[in-house]
């Protein structure tokens, strides 16, 4: 073996390393989570709401559906809206500051928006630890990803299409609505299932939104604290029993499982583009 | 006295531009383009150009990568004007009107119509490619379907489409979907039709196939062609300007300015360039 094939084989090697260490971290937490979370796992843990440190998490997954929902309510629309203006609509100059925004919005830590949540939404407009708190900070946070995937995906489409569409007149607004909007589903779909992984996975801006609550949502929008899933994972860790931990691992499964499951989904969307 | 005509042929002032454009459109031109410059930003992409398209006829335009050709036939019907930082002095006279008191842009580019470099159908059936223009502007569904069978026809793709026109478009042959893309911008009965490399990613037989249909359009239309191919521009324009930075060297009947061109650099182009 000359030296360029040495040095090329110990290239490749430390890469293969590299690869085997990240390998490594994914597939361990995965055991760890699937291994705890699905010794916990039992029907009663969907049917019971949680008592003290005890108990199910119904609770928990009916507040967890019900504040992603509500996030994605108010974040949808609006960011496709958004999207759609900085892609076919702003002129330039607004176009790229707009694209600076949402970066920024991304870059945002989520604490900072959960503590925008509660001094803005908790205390000074009186929602109180509520619903309605928590999916607005939600919907902040999800909000430039879902900007930035719909943005992006008509960007990406091709040329032709909005080039043809100009070349006969046809106004760009009648040209989203008739051509693009229908090649760039599947991109938007895929960063809406990526913002909703992204807001079922967020603990720090519900903590000081939307409070915790042992029981199901009464579906006020204010005033009612609502439990989550992520909240179990983070506080019940820290309690010294293991009826704690048992629960703080299944949830940490199911979200795990449901992040999953929006991955694929989205994998399978995207696979679904159609080829140009 | 010589002097007199050379200052009519090439004038260098705004007056003289003028006159000119005057001249031109009682001589039934199509387009009129007088002192024409285009900057992107800072950098010049045309240099007072002065052209007369005369009505139904194939001009062309030839000329190196990156002399301005596109960019002369995109700023006719105002494409350019959607690029960022495009900046257009002089005046641009199309069927009468100058471009830049075009009010409506839609309305206008449905009588200037274009076929680009690649076929560009949409992702719709290949019949909704042809008559979305037509419903956009609310003509009747049955007219739009007669409409579609008429156009579909006269591109000679009839036969070929009509037991699958519901179907994408984007099984079709590369040739076949550019004749698609004409059938969708003849839809709309434009006067002009700016044509861009419109046969540049085609076989040699389906480039055939376009070009008779081009010359089977003039006389009813006008049809201004930028080409790479010398031997397309010889075929089928009546006349052929040759560009080079910017400028318009050479303009005049396509026969003429192949086999006697008068300026040096468009006989050294046409010496490199034909086979």
């Amino acid at each position: 073996m000359n030296a360029r094939a040495i040095r090329s084989k110990a290239a490749w090697s430390m890469a293969a390393l590299a690869l085997a260490v990240v390998m490594f971290a994914v597939i361990d937490i995965l055991a760890l989570v699937a291994g705890k979370g699905a010794a916990a796992l039992n029907g009663s843990i969907f049917t019971t709401m949680t008592t003290g440190i005890a108990g199910g998490l119904q609770n928990a997954i009916y507040g967890t559906f019900a504040l992603v929902g509500l996030g994605i309510v108010l974040s949808v629309p609006i960011g496709v809206l958004a999207g759609v203006y900085g892609a076919l609509f702003a002129p330039d100059p607004v176009a790229k500051f707009f694209r600076f925004v949402a970066e920024v919005m991304a870059g945002v830590p989520s604490i900072v928006i959960g503590y925008f949540g509660y001094t803005m939404l908790v205390v000074a407009w009186g929602f109180g630890f509520s619903l309605l708190a928590g999916g607005i900070s939600l919907a902040i946070l999800m909000l430039p990803y879902i900007v930035r995937a719909t943005e992006s995906t008509i960007r990406q489409l091709p040329h032709g299409y909005m080039e043809g569409a100009r070349a006969l007149g046809i106004t760009p607004a009648d040209a989203f609505r008739t051509i693009l909007w229908k090649p760039a589903l599947p991109g938007v779909l895929t960063g809406v299932l990526l913002a909703i992984s992204i807001g079922l996975g967020e603990t720090a801006p519900l903590l000081y939104t939307a409070g915790w609550s042992n029981f199901d949502p009464n579906w006020q929008l204010t005033k009612n604290p609502i439990g989550y899933l992520t909240y179990v994972v983070w506080t019940y860790l820290n309690e010294p029993y293991s009826a704690a931990h048992r629960l703080a691992y299944a949830a940490a499964l199911l979200l795990t499982a449901l992040v999953l499951l929006l991955h694929v989904a989205a994998k399978g969307l995207q696979r679904s583009t159609p080829a140009q | 006295m010589g002097e007199t005509v050379v200052a009519f042929r090439k004038p260098v002032a705004g007056a003289a531009g003028q006159l000119q454009a005057i001249r031109a459109e009682s001589s039934d031109a199509a387009i009129v383009t007088t002192e024409l410059n285009a900057f992107f930003r800072t950098k010049q992409v045309l240099r007072s150009v002065d052209l007369e398209v005369a009505k139904g006829q194939i001009t062309a335009l030839i000329g190196p990568s990156g002399c301005g050709k596109t960019t002369f036939l995109r700023t006719l019907n105002k494409m350019s004007h959607t690029v960022p930082g495009f900046r257009q002095t002089g005046s641009v006279r199309v069927l009468g009107q100058d471009i830049r008191t075009v009010a409506d842009v839609e309305t206008f580019r449905r009588s200037v119509g274009m076929l680009f470099q690649r076929p560009n159908p949409f992702p719709m059936s290949i019949l909704d490619n042809v008559t979305l223009a037509l419903r956009l502007a609310g003509v009747k569904k049955v007219q739009r379907r007669e409409i579609a069978e008429e156009r579909l026809t006269q591109v000679g793709l009839w036969q070929d489409v009509k037991d699958r026109l519901d179907k994408s478009p984007f099984q079709l042959s590369g040739g076949q979907q550019q004749r698609l893309c004409l059938a969708r911008a003849l839809a709309v009965e434009p006067s002009i039709l700016l044509l861009d490399e419109p046969a540049s990613a085609l076989d040699p037989k389906s480039t055939r196939l376009l070009e008779d249909l081009f010359v089977g359009l003039s006389g009813r239309m006008t049809l201004v062609l930028v080409t790479h191919n010398l031997s397309q521009a010889k075929r089928i324009a009546a006349r052929t300007a040759f560009m080079e930075a910017g400028e318009v060297v050479e303009y005049a009947a396509t026969e003429a300015l192949f086999s006697d061109p008068q300026d040096p650099r468009t006989a050294i182009y046409v010496q490199e360039h034909s086979n």
